[in-house]
């Protein structure tokens, strides 16, 4: 079960304009992992993200979430945190936690609810009327209340404050179980290093590196920060 | 899924509608005591005056009219294509759905105002006229009523079936008209990037509906002029010819407009660009 693959990306290609924002993309992970998407800006991350979520459709090549390419069906499975704020300002928290278990199958509405509470966050203001942090903790208790089996974390800790960061990697640590899968994105390598069981390198929208942590760190001797910034070095 | 998407659609619109649906009546029911008041004014230079204001009054209340449309469009951009696109095209729901869901919302929000609409033009243009030859302010609407009874007792088709026909024929109208805007904003989207995507959707929201309107136009004029012959009004006193060039017509309409529809959600499943 656990070497089942739950995504399969299969040389992915994305072409904007006629620049390739991915070239050739080919990535398999199985369930259980906590997998950091690492690589400079403009590297290919938040393109590979957006089109596992079905939000961006590839020039080339394929992706399959267990067996679904990305539709109305793999959406169900997949929780995605965009690198922005999507809920819009109208909506309090308890009208977004109401959307999300409307919409959801898999939303757990209480554990929303309490960690938004553990958050300090009020419930029952429009979002627009809150600080943009607050708004970002509030998406991101919303996308990991969900039991998904593929969660899609584009840059989550870093428009936070080292406080809420923690929580929010204790928070993912927490919602990971066996069964699912968490890709995220981030420059703050040295914050998810601990957490993390895999690593993939892009650069140029190209596969660069694909190795578990605890290897790579005891084959290297060095940190993942450290390899980041040999790999990528200016 | 419908349902529970329509209600979101309506929740996020209350913010709009509702300010909108009270704004057009006040401004109509300003427009209507101005016009009253000024009927009464002895002075030249009062009457001058509130004929300004009234004047004022009648365009804030026609941009008041072109607001709703435009709010809808731009609500369907923003909810597909802006930040909040994240979330929405991020459900479970077939792209369909989505579309379907902000297009029937649109529909009866439009329709609604329509009625809002149509009854605060009418106070504001005829209420003070009335009053000055002495009728109450809402004369004009029996009067309308009146000249609708006698139009449609005239045509050779029953008054009710002319009237059933005359609504559905306005209905589709405005179903096709938001189906061209929507069309015209996902090939905006599709086409141009970041804040281009905008300008685009403003550009191809005019392009599609001139092109719609004039190819409609263009077929209904050629089965008016093939089979009728151009010009020649009087076959529409035939009953049956002029059943079915309604019928026609509102056929054509519906049928462009669930063509329309589904270009755009097909366009917006095969090529969707949230960039």
């Amino acid at each position: 079960m656990q070497d089942q693959p739950l995504l399969v990306v299969d040389g992915l290609t994305k072409y904007y304009r006629s620049f390739p924002s991915l070239s050739d993309f080919s990535l398999t992970l199985t369930p259980g992992k906590i997998v950091a998407l690492l690589g400079p800006n403009g590297s290919g991350k938040t393109t590979l993200l957006k089109i596992i979520s079905g939000l961006l459709t590839p020039s080339a090549g394929s992706v399959s979430i267990l067996g679904c390419p990305p539709g109305e069906e793999s959406r169900g499975l997949v929780a995605y945190l965009p690198d922005r704020i999507s809920i819009p300002g109208w909506m309090s928290s308890e009208t977004a936690i109401a959307y999300f278990a409307d919409f959801y199958a898999d939303f757990d509405r209480a554990k929303a609810q309490n960690m938004l509470t553990d958050l300090g966050i009020p419930l029952d203001k429009p979002l627009g009327k809150l600080s943009k942090g607050m708004r970002e903790k509030v998406q991101l208790s919303l996308v990991m209340s969900r039991n998904a089996k593929l969660y899609l974390l584009d840059e989550p800790i870093s428009g936070v404050d080292p406080a809420a960061r923690e929580y929010i990697l204790r928070t993912i640590l927490t919602c990971h179980s066996p069964d699912s899968t968490i890709l995220i994105s981030t420059h703050l390598i040295a914050d998810v290093e601990e957490v993390i069981d895999e690593f993939v390198f892009i650069r140029d929208g190209r596969l660069l590196c694909y190795d578990s942590a605890d290897e790579a760190r005891k084959r290297e001797g060095k940190t993942l920060d450290e390899m980041f910034r040999e790999a990528f070095r200016c | 899924m419908l349902k529970k998407l329509l209600k979101y659609d309506f929740l996020s619109l209350k913010r709009f509608l509702i300010p909108v649906f009270l704004l057009t009546p006040a401004l109509a029911l300003f427009a209507g005591m101005l016009s009253w008041i000024s009927t009464r004014a002895e002075q030249p230079l009062v009457t001058l005056g509130l004929n300004s204001i009234f004047l004022f009054s009648v365009v804030a209340l026609v941009l008041s009219v072109a607001l709703l449309p435009v709010l809808l469009v731009v609500y369907y951009y923003r909810g597909l294509y802006s930040d909040t696109g994240y979330l929405t095209l991020l459900l479970p729901v077939k792209r369909r759905q989505l579309i379907l869901s902000k297009l029937l919302c649109a529909f009866l929000s439009i329709t609604a105002y329509i009625v809002v609409a149509f009854f605060s033009f009418g106070f504001a243009f005829f209420a003070g006229s009335a009053a000055a030859v002495g009728r109450n302010p809402f004369y004009a609407y029996s009067l309308f009523f009146t000249l609708v009874k006698e139009f449609l007792t005239s045509t050779p088709l029953h008054p009710a079936l002319l009237a059933i026909e005359g609504v559905i024929y306005l209905l589709v109208w405005l179903l096709l008209e938001f189906s061209n805007y929507y069309l015209g904003v996902t090939l905006g989207a599709v086409v141009f990037q970041g804040k281009g995507k905008i300008w685009g959707g403003i550009l191809f929201c005019a392009v599609t509906d001139t092109a719609v309107s004039v190819v409609l136009s263009l077929i209904e004029l050629a089965i008016s002029g093939g089979v009728f012959g151009l010009g020649d009004l009087s076959a529409f006193e035939s009953p049956v010819v002029l059943q079915v060039f309604l019928i026609v017509g509102i056929v054509l309409r519906l049928a462009v407009a669930v063509g329309v529809t589904i270009i755009n959600i097909r366009l917006t499943e095969k090529k969707l660009n949230l960039g």
